[in-house]
């Protein structure tokens, strides 16, 4: 297989971070720097803070200390729309897809939002990449949960960032589509991205690195 | 902008037209409160007419802001707003987008209405240009207020009865000048300074409106 | 936008709330004072030291109350608009809570702006109300001050509440004149001219005491009311900041 093309260089690192959410305090202290291509595993029980962090890390949650860097400087400092270009976020549900759209016009719908160049050809890549293709024009009302998994999946991947914030992206997926997920993975590391994930089971891959989340930690 | 206009123009059309007769609910609404002032009024050509210009009016507002619920509330429940955030894509952009078609879903369409309407409530045809004018304008800073309340509300218990509550005071300057100048037609007389009014108020709140709302998204979307 | 440090938080939390509280302290007997003096001057001179109107007789004293209310109304909702606006900018805790605070009080004079009106409007004209530019006017003004305490209160999170609230009030506040300005020209063209006004007597001297001391009086009692309710709300929010400290420590 050749060498993958070395798309994205930038590095991630969290910074004695502590996360309060009602009042309390889910972990604290939190350090970590992931370089190009690494893959963090978050860890923990329910309710430990694996999403928080995710969301912290996007910038959608204020930190109650430390810092987020992303390539050296504090995301809490950037323009929110530059860093909102260099990563993606995959929800733990796919409630926000619109039922009464059909797969492609829920992606054309965030294409044209993000202003991705050739927005059909991005589109048609997305899905045929997921295994979506076949379904690419009918109404996501009749999807199954897998594949409405597969179909924000394919979104995040359209987007095409460095930084990849998954929520529990192996919920509902058959052991084939997890295959895909997988290998997707595997291509964004190998291409230099960073993937950030939170899941109750470690993804089958290699050069995991696992965060484990709470306040005991 | 075209990229955000573009896209939100089609899946609120999509949206509105698949989701089938919800979409007309909006001008049915319309016309029934007209009716219904109509009639508990008696009826008579004369009461009505005078009552004309308030009726259409009240009606164009309470019917217009029905639809903000669909729009906003919607997009914030799903999580839609959650991912806009997280998009690189200006706020304001969106917002004013979602302001534009909601006002070519209700008040566009409302202003067809009015040839239903205006028979209804003895408005003869010839003056139809000015109600048509002042409404254009009227409805026009409903959707931009109405979009604003609808922000403002989000994440609010009961945001459809509050987003009524808040916006119909900040609307009534609007709606003076609107029964001000269609009543001043319709008795004969020149409306064009009411309706130049109409527009004075109508302009400052085309970017103020959408800058407004923009951080009343991003203050209620951000999780706490 | 970020919160810093804890450390940083915990202090802007009781720094500045410290040092309200030690004011109100002073404050709040001395406004107390103040306004039972001002208030017992002013409703003297408003029954006893001030002539009667020729047109309107006696009627005319309930002019001392509704005046001065409708005026405080107006005063309390622009401050409350000004202090939303210092605290959604500067984050200052204690502007944060003041529109909170002075709300109820804002309400309750336009409320006894209302009922002072028809209170003065039924020998008049034999009506209890008129749609006349000030009472029209105050009653939106009275819509405004209840539709800002259900929106800050329709927040689970009180902060959200806070800060829709102050972008509500500072909408509200630009309005004001907005809505004043068109009240009162739909009103001088749709009303007969004899209800165009609540017709004030052309003000004289004798008349302007009980008004000005009435005005006072007012402002010290808004003021010894707003410290209380301030308190309220300091002290409410503290404790918050002591649950959440209490709870840390226990995680």
């Amino acid at each position: 297989m050749p060498a993958a093309k070395r798309l994205f260089s930038k590095t991630l690192t969290l910074s004695d971070i502590t996360c309060r959410r009602g009042g309390r305090v889910l972990f604290q202290n939190v350090s970590l720097t992931v370089p190009p291509g690494g893959i963090v595993h978050l860890t923990g029980r329910n309710g430990a803070g694996k999403s928080s962090l995710l969301r912290l890390i996007a910038g959608a949650l204020p930190t109650a200390a430390g810092r987020v860097l992303w390539d050296g400087a504090d995301i809490s400092e950037m323009d929110r729309e530059d860093y909102a270009q260099d990563y993606a976020f995959l929800p733990p549900d796919d409630r926000d897809l619109k039922l009464l759209e059909t797969a492609r016009e829920n992606l054309l719908f965030w294409a044209m939002l993000w202003k991705i160049k050739t927005p059909d050809a991005a589109v048609n890549a997305a899905l045929a990449d997921m295994g979506l293709a076949p379904l690419a024009d009918v109404p996501v009302r009749v999807f199954s949960a897998g594949q409405k998994r597969r179909l924000s999946l394919a979104r995040l991947r359209m987007k095409q960032s460095a930084l990849w914030l998954l929520d529990e992206p192996f919920n509902a997926l058959d052991s084939h589509a997890a295959d895909l997920l997988a290998d997707a993975l595997r291509a964004h590391a190998a291409a230099g991205g960073i993937v950030v994930l939170a899941a109750h089971q470690a993804p089958a891959l290699a050069g995991v690195t696992a965060l484990p989340l709470g306040a005991a930690a | 902008m075209r990229h955000v206009l573009i896209p939100h123009l089609a899946r609120s059309l999509r949206l509105h037209l698949r989701r089938g007769p919800e979409a007309l609910v909006t001008v049915f609404f319309f016309v029934m409160i007209a009716a219904l002032f109509a009639l508990s009024l008696g009826g008579g050509q004369d009461i009505v007419a005078r009552a004309a210009p308030g009726i259409i009016w009240t009606a164009a507002a309470l019917a217009a802001l029905l639809a903000l619920e669909s729009l906003y509330h919607r997009d914030y429940d799903d999580g839609t707003f959650d991912l806009v955030l997280m998009s690189p894509v200006s706020v304001f952009a969106v917002v004013a987008a979602k302001m534009l078609c909601h006002w070519l879903l209700t008040g566009l369409l409302l202003l067809a209405a009015l040839l239903v309407v205006a028979p209804m409530l003895f408005i003869p045809f010839a003056q139809l240009g000015v109600l048509i004018l002042s409404l254009f304008c009227g409805t026009l800073y409903l959707s931009l207020l109405g979009g604003f309340g609808a922000c403002l509300t989000l994440g609010s218990r009961k945001p459809g009865i509050l987003l009524v509550l808040l916006i119909l005071p900040l609307f009534l300057p609007m709606l003076l000048l609107g029964v001000l100048a269609v009543g001043a037609s319709l008795a004969g007389m020149a409306a064009k300074a009411y309706v130049l009014l109409q527009f004075a108020l109508l302009l400052p709140a085309l970017p103020l409106a959408p800058y407004a709302a923009s951080v009343c998204l991003t203050m209620n979307v951000r999780s706490s | 936008m970020p919160d810093d440090e804890c450390e940083v938080v915990l202090i802007k939390t009781f720094a500045n709330p410290t040092r309200f509280l030690a004011l109100i302290r002073w404050v709040m007997p001395t406004a107390s004072v103040l306004a039972v003096a001002l208030l017992a001057a002013g409703l003297w001179l408003a029954f006893f030291g001030s002539p009667t109107d020729y047109q309107q007789g006696q009627t005319v004293r309930i002019m001392y109350i509704h005046v001065p209310a409708a005026w405080m109304a107006l005063f309390v909702y622009t401050s409350m608009a000004a202090a939303a606006f210092v605290g959604l900018v500067w984050k200052h805790v204690v502007a944060e809570l003041y529109a909170r605070a002075a709300a109820p009080l804002g309400a309750g004079f336009t409320l006894i702006c209302l009922v002072t009106g028809a209170l003065w409007g039924q020998p008049m004209w034999g009506t209890w109300w008129a749609w006349d530019a000030r009472m029209t006017s105050v009653l939106v003004l009275f819509f405004l001050y209840l539709g800002y305490i259900a929106l800050s209160d329709a927040f689970d999170d009180p902060q959200k509440g806070i800060n829709a609230g102050a972008v509500l009030l500072i909408v509200g506040v630009i309005n004001v004149p907005i809505i004043k300005f068109s009240v009162d020209w739909w009103n001088t063209l749709h009303q007969p001219a004899s209800v165009t006004r609540m017709a004030m007597p052309a003000v004289d001297l004798s008349m302007l005491w009980p008004l000005v001391v009435m005005a006072a009086a007012f402002k010290a009692l808004f003021v010894a009311l707003a410290c209380l309710r301030l308190r309220t709300e300091i002290q409410r929010r503290r404790l918050a900041v002591r649950q959440m400290q209490q709870a840390e420590h226990a995680a």
